[in-house]
């Protein structure tokens, strides 16, 4: 038996060298935002593992990306001021870094929604032109 | 290879970032362990094989975080860090020689090698004091404290010159910290600094930036001179007037006297002669010549720069294994 839970988030069936590299190259800008949402969202801080794990809820069966690339998101988000983050040791395992939004961090999220809103409907408006 | 454990994942892991910067490498160590020994934490029930089948699923095969790193790593470290790709495509020699001109690295590299000398003394200041008082007081309890708190402010200073190495060599540093057990007691916390290759190795780095950096320090500061000399001696004596400081008419004035060119030359040779014996022994110095010089100086630059770069790209390779750790 293995953990059922985590098997929601994987990559996606059609999932050929072409569909990599498409979302390669849209992951990198789009799990910011959804990391500055879900933080916004959050009640308090999270550390990383509860971060992937409530993205796994969200996304189901439809992965998106893999939880490796929150980290580098993360560290980046915190290094422009947009996150902040504290270490706690913990005895069993290796300390973990919660991260919280700041107010620098919701205000770029609110710039980037309605850049995204704006990207969408334009895309989808060129998806959608028959 | 099969990843039962945690630490069979995260030896496959490293495996499959050999060769990227060591700060990558130490960062997706600890991103990852953090991770797995989060969810082994969240279901205990579970063996650790169990576990790591369905979590590799979620966070990724050795081989794909480490794809993922590379990638992320390259989209999102500060334009500083990145390596320089434009260099790599521009295959032509000359190109790359002339191009160093705009290259931002041979500047960043440049002032770096003009800070060495000044952290260098105070590395070499403090490793030096906090050493002897360590190991002066380690016969009374004090000395033992004064050992720690020094490992403790040596890990610090590795860690703001790292960020300087990072930003102005452009070595990708780490951003995490290894991951090392809790020690309780004073006895278990100083013999895990004394094991730990990574305080000799940092010790050892602060000592030795005194000398590298003045030797850097040297080794650009003669080229920049040479360079002045080269381009500033030909300008002065042929361009310009010397006489009356004005651009150069065609008449030969001395002292406010008209002289020949033959007469000038040999009257600007003396003067020359006077505070750079060496040069017009060697150079007799005419109009050819001079205007020689000025195109070995302005190509003296273009070799400066490279120098500069060149002992930033060794640095930062020195720098690196000194400072970073991986951890295991």
């Amino acid at each position: 038996m293995v953990a059922s839970e985590d098997q929601g988030w994987r990559d996606g069936p059609a999932d050929s060298p072409h569909v990599k590299k498409f979302r390669k190259e849209l992951s990198s800008g789009l799990i910011a935002l959804v990391l500055l949402a879900l933080l916004a969202r959050a009640k308090g801080e999270m550390y990383g593992y509860e971060i992937a794990k409530t993205l796994g809820r969200t996304t189901g069966n439809a992965p998106q990306f893999k939880q490796s690339a929150l980290y580098p998101v993360l560290r980046s988000l915190h290094a422009a001021g947009l996150l902040e983050s504290r270490v706690q040791v913990s005895e069993s395992g290796p300390p973990r870094r919660y991260y919280g939004i700041t107010r620098e961090g919701e205000d770029a999220l609110a710039a980037w929604t309605e850049t995204w809103r704006g990207m969408q409907a334009f895309v989808d408006a060129i998806l959608d032109d028959d | 290879m099969t990843t039962r454990t945690v630490a069979d994942y995260l030896e496959a892991l490293r495996q499959a970032l050999a060769g990227a910067p060591r700060g990558l490498v130490r960062d997706a160590l600890a991103d990852a362990e953090e991770h797995l020994r989060a969810a082994l934490a969240q279901q205990p029930s579970l063996t650790e094989a169990e576990v790591l089948a369905g979590i590799i699923e979620s966070y990724g095969t050795p081989e794909q975080v480490a794809d993922e790193y590379r990638g992320m790593d390259a989209r999102l470290r500060p334009r500083a860090a990145a390596p320089d790709a434009r260099e790599e495509k521009d295959g032509s020699l000359l190109g790359r020689f002339f191009g160093v001109v705009i290259d931002p690295r041979a500047y960043t590299a440049l002032f770096y090698i003009y800070l060495a000398p000044f952290t260098g003394a105070f590395y070499f200041f403090w490793v030096t004091m906090g050493l002897s008082f360590s190991v002066g007081l380690l016969t009374v309890v004090v000395g033992a404290l004064v050992f720690l708190v020094f490992v403790g402010s040596v890990r610090l200073l590795s860690l703001v010159e790292g960020r300087i190495v990072e930003s102005l060599l452009g070595v990708p540093m780490p951003r995490r910290q290894p991951y090392e057990p809790v020690q309780h007691g004073i006895l278990a916390q100083i013999s895990t600094a004394l094991l730990d290759q990574r305080t000799w190795t940092s010790i050892l780095y602060m000592a030795a930036m005194l000398p590298l950096g003045l030797v850097y320090y040297g080794l650009v500061t003669t080229g920049l001179a040479l360079c002045f000399l080269l381009i500033y001696v030909p300008l002065a004596v042929h361009l310009w007037d010397a006489d009356t400081g004005l651009p150069h008419s065609g008449t030969y004035r001395y002292n406010s006297t008209e002289v020949s060119e033959k007469e000038w030359f040999a009257r600007m040779g003396e003067n020359l002669s006077d505070w750079a014996p060496w040069l017009y022994e060697t150079l007799h110095p005419c109009s050819w010549q001079l205007a020689l010089m000025a195109v070995a100086g302005v190509l003296c630059v273009f070799l400066t720069l490279h120098l500069a770069k060149g002992i930033g790209v060794l640095h930062g390779r020195l720098a690196e294994h000194l400072l970073v750790r991986l951890p295991g």
